[in-house]
Parts: structure tokens; sequence; C-alpha cells
């Protein structure tokens, strides 16, 4: 088996309902077209990536929760999607508990990028969508990943909270991965027509300036009627703007990591 | 070398660089013949070689293979490796063959090209690869290619463009190279490859084929992909956002522009509001 030389990328905002999962999703279903393997884990409790893929837990399969809280096999918890080169570690509710239950124990921000050092090789790029928090969970996200794209809503208020994801960003780089950077700045939910856009858009790239992806993510209904349907917007309407927004970004990404 | 070979196999037996030894009233050993480990990659559609077969059970082979000889013992085959396939199937003993004296490797690849491309056994995609052999192997330019097999240098040119398609969607040629229904075709082929860029080449090939898209279909969506490359608005948005401020902080009102669809929108709240924003203006002008 060719073995790769792996990226993490973290997909992460404690804000809720600006992108995340459709983001971590649709980018990994685009990385997955070019015929490598990619991982997605889902490392939110209300694990809309695992259903938005169509994937169904019972109460016999094996997911992420069962990769940090029990030491369960990794190889067990991966499931195959679709798409033929995008498997999936599937998320379940029971994960809001692995806060709690991780307290207690050592290294408890390490669970993750333990799981994840078992697949060291197997995939070129994983994708890990977060929960809207800044707790554990997510810290175990940030600690196990190379990289995180932060998906920016134009709404108002949408650089609010945004310091301090940057602040726990910095606090992880000090005392749990020392390698972790900003992969993109990620503007979802765009409008055109919108000043606000515009202006959303306008305050984030005088922050982050070229760390802001040149593709835009628009607002696009397919983009929200997908999930419901188990599909990524590849399957489910490649023709959208969602569908050409998210093409875009994962070449814009692929470009930058080449 | 001269250009008898684009004129193809018969050219060359016509020269009757026949082998004096082994050649026994045209019939050779079925076991002395050994395949060219050189032979551009093939598949055998399975229908046509039975159809081969049922005709040489019928017929005979009509047309000799072509081999050379490699020592005392063993021939090579230069050119026609179905019919030895056929005849080996039917268990016959022996195949009637031309011996021909190959100098050269380039000579022998050309050969067994030259044979294949004109029986059109070869799809686009092998074709593609034997002339990348060629090209890579033997350091020939693509107007040497053309001389050689007997086709124009666009025509080689395009042809091993394909070889840039990802495996995935040459494997999907092949394996449909004899069905008409496959949505995907060369010109599908050349057209994606306009993108250079492995995401949208995937994403778009496996729209031709779900959606069954028409060539010039995809051409439209190919230029429509490329325009999005260059978004214009990420540079003109700040312009646009200062003009905006400027003009609205003078007029005191909500204030768009709009470069793509040339306009500047001025918005008042009420009859008064709009007298007193005409006034502004008009009052400006001197
Ligand atoms: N670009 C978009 N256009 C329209 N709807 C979107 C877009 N992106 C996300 N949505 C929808 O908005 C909601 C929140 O998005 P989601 O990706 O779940 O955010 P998060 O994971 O950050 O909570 C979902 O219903 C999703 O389908
Ligand atoms: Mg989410």
């Amino acid at each position: 088996m060719k073995l790769f030389n792996s990226k993490t990328i973290a997909i992460a905002n404690q804000k809720g309902g600006v992108g995340k999962t459709t983001t971590a999703v649709n980018l990994a279903a685009y990385l997955s077209i070019t015929e490598t393997p990619i991982l997605l884990i889902d490392m939110d409790p209300q694990a809309n990536a695992t259903s938005g893929l169509g994937i169904e837990i019972d109460n016999k399969s094996k997911t992420i929760y069962d990769a940090i809280i029990d030491n369960a096999s990794v190889d067990k918890c991966i499931h195959k999607t679709n798409l033929k080169y995008l498997d999936i570690i599937p998320s379940t509710y029971s994960l809001v508990g692995a806060e709690i239950e991780l307290v207690p124990q050592m290294k408890r921000e390490d669970r993750l990028k333990n799981v994840i050092n078992q697949l060291q090789g197997k995939y070129k790029y994983i994708i890990i969508d977060s929960a809207p928090s800044l707790g554990l969970l997510t810290l175990n996200v940030l600690s196990a990943s190379n990289s995180v794209i932060i998906p920016v809503q134009c709404e108002y208020y949408a650089l609010e909270g945004l310091s301090q994801l940057l602040n726990t960003i910095r606090l992880v780089q000090k005392h749990l991965n020392k390698d972790l950077f900003i992969e993109g700045i990620l503007i979802t939910m765009y409008d055109n027509r919108l000043n606000l856009s515009k202006q959303v858009l306008q305050e984030v790239s005088e922050y982050f300036d070229d760390k802001v992806y040149k593709t835009l993510i628009k607002r696009n209904v397919r983009l929200g009627e997908a999930p419901s349907h188990g599909m990524p917007i590849l399957l489910y309407d490649a023709s959208s703007v969602g569908a050409q927004n998210y093409m875009e970004l994962a070449s814009e990404i692929l470009e930058k990591n080449e | 070398m001269n250009n008898r070979l684009g004129k193809g196999i018969e050219a060359l037996i016509n020269s009757k660089n026949l082998d004096d030894r082994g050649y026994i009233d045209g019939f050779v050993n079925i076991n002395k013949i050994k395949t060219n480990p050189n032979q551009p990659r093939k598949y055998f559609n399975q229908k046509s070689l039975d159809k081969l077969v049922e005709s040489i059970k019928e017929k005979g082979i009509l047309q000799p293979i072509a081999i050379k000889s490699i020592d005392d013992d063993y021939f090579e085959l230069i050119a026609g490796e179905r019919r030895l396939r056929a005849a080996k199937i039917l268990k016959l003993e022996t195949v009637p063959a031309y011996i021909i004296k190959v100098d050269s490797e380039v000579e022998k690849l050309e050969l067994a090209l030259i044979e294949n491309i004109q029986r059109n056994d070869l799809n686009a995609i092998e074709e593609a690869e034997a002339y990348n052999l060629l090209k890579n192997k033997y350091n020939l330019t693509h107007k040497e290619i053309a001389k050689r097999v007997g086709k124009s240098r666009t025509e080689i040119t395009r042809t091993l463009e394909l070889i840039k398609l990802p495996n995935n969607i040459k494997d999907a040629l092949i394996e449909n190279s004899n069905d008409s229904t496959f949505p995907f075709t060369r010109g599908h082929a050349r057209t994606i490859l306009i993108l250079k860029d492995s995401i949208k080449i995937q994403a778009l090939y496996q729209r031709i084929v779900k959606e069954k898209l028409s060539v010039r279909k995809t051409e439209q969506l190919v230029k429509k992909v490329n325009k999005n490359l260059t978004p214009p608005e990420r540079k003109t948005i700040k312009n646009i956002l200062k003009e905006e401020n400027s003009l609205s902080r003078v007029l005191a009102t909500k204030v768009e522009v709009s470069s793509s669809r040339k306009y500047i929108k001025i918005h008042f709240k009420s009859e008064k509001d709009k007298v007193r924003i005409i006034d502004i203006i008009a009052s400006s002008k001197k």
C-alpha cells in the first residue's frame, strides 16, 4: 500500500452555524475525487458531518467515541462513504459525555492525536469537523492537527469571538502543538448583493491578509439541502454554485499545499 | 530510416527482408514465438477476439503475423498479437508468418504500432501510450512520430495530450472504447484538459458522465470555471467600499456602487431627503 505524507486539517470556529460541517464534508469530498484517500473525522457530538454523508450509526457501529474513550482500534471505527476515496470516522451523541469522561485522564488533550497517529500514511488528508465550543473536544482537535481552517460567516458580529479562537490557537501552540498554524480563513455564506458581505470580507482581509481564501463560499440553498439527502454537494448537485465554490476551494488548498 | 514505414507494414514486407532460417512455407511453430515486451499496452476486447477466433476457425489466418528471429531457437512477435492469441485458443500448431529483419528497437515498436493503428486495434489511450513510449524512450519528436506512423503532427500532439488524463479517466476510456453510448469521448478529454487542475478535471469528468454533457456544453463549463479563477471581486471590493463610504459620507445616505453592473445607486428616506440629496449633487457641479 502506498504511504502518504499525511496532513491533518481542522475546521474550527466555536460559533455554531458558520459552515464548519458544510466545509468539512464538501472539502473532504472534493479532495477525494483526485483518487487520493481522504479521511473525515467527525468530532462534533451533533454528528452532522456523519449524517450529512448518509452514514447511519447503530449501537454496534464504532465511532470516534470508541476510539478516543475506549481505545478501540482505529481501523474498526473507519466507515466507507458513497465516495470511493473518502472514509469517515463518524461521531455519535455519546461524544458529549467524552468531555467529562476525559477530565480525570492523563494527557487528555492528546487522545485524538494518538488515534490519528495510528493511521500514519494511510490518508493524504485528514479533515476534522469540530464542535461549536472551545472545550476539551476542540482542544483535542487542535492538538491533533497540522493546521486549521477557520470559516467566517458573513453576518453581523462575524468577527466577534474570533479573537477568543485565535487566543486558544496561541495557547495550543504554546502548550500542546507548537507547529499548529492557520491554514486559511474561509468566508462563508457570502452574498454579492449585500454590503454586509463585502464589509466582512474587507475587515477579515485587513486582519488576515492573504490567509483569506480567494474562493468565497456563496450562500446557496443547494448546500443547505444536500445534508438531508446524505450527500456531499458534488453528488447532490454538481452544477450548483455551492459545488463550484467548494471545488474551487479544494483546488486552491491543493495548490497551496503542493 | 526512410519513410517506407509511413506506409505501414506491407511496404516493409515487400522489401523481402526475409530470414533464411526457419521460414518454412511461411508457417512457423507457435511455440517458437515469444511476445514483444515493448508491445504497447493492449486490452483485448473479448468480443472481437471471439469473432476473430470464429473467423480463423472458418477461413484460417489470412494475414500472416510478423516475427523476427531472436536466436537459433526463437522468434519474437512484432505484429499480430490478436491473431497469435486466437491461434493459441484454437490450439493451432503453426501460424503463417513473415519473418522480418528489424534493426532496432524503434523499428520494432514502430512496426507493432503501425500494425495496430492501421488495424484500428488500439484505442485512444493505448495509441497515446504507444506514442509516448516512442517519444520518451527513443526521443522522437511529434513530427518524427507523425512521419513514421503516417499521421499528421497535430493528430499526434492531440493524441499525446491524453497521456495527461488522470488514470481513472484513462481506464474508463479504455474500458468503454467499444461502447458508443459512453458519454465521455476524446473530444471531452481534450476539452477538460484545458483545466490543468486535477480536482476540476475530475469534477467535470464526473459531471460529463453523469449528466451526459456534450462537448459543446463541456467547453462552456470549462470557460466558466476558468473565468472563476480570477474573481474580479476581491480587488475591486476594497475600492468600491471606499467609493461607497466617501459618497455616503458626502450625501449622508446609503450609496451602492457596482463596477460589474456599472451603476451608482443612491438611497433616500423620503421626498424631502431626495430633494436634499439632489441639491447636494447639483450644487457640487459648480
Ligand atoms: N454556503 C451556504 N449556503 C447556504 N446554506 C449553508 C451554507 N453553508 C452552510 N449552510 C447551512 O447552514 C447551516 C449551518 O451550517 P453548518 O455547516 O452546519 O455550520 P456549523 O458546522 O459551523 O455549525 C446548515 O443548515 C447548512 O446546511
Ligand atoms: Mg457543525
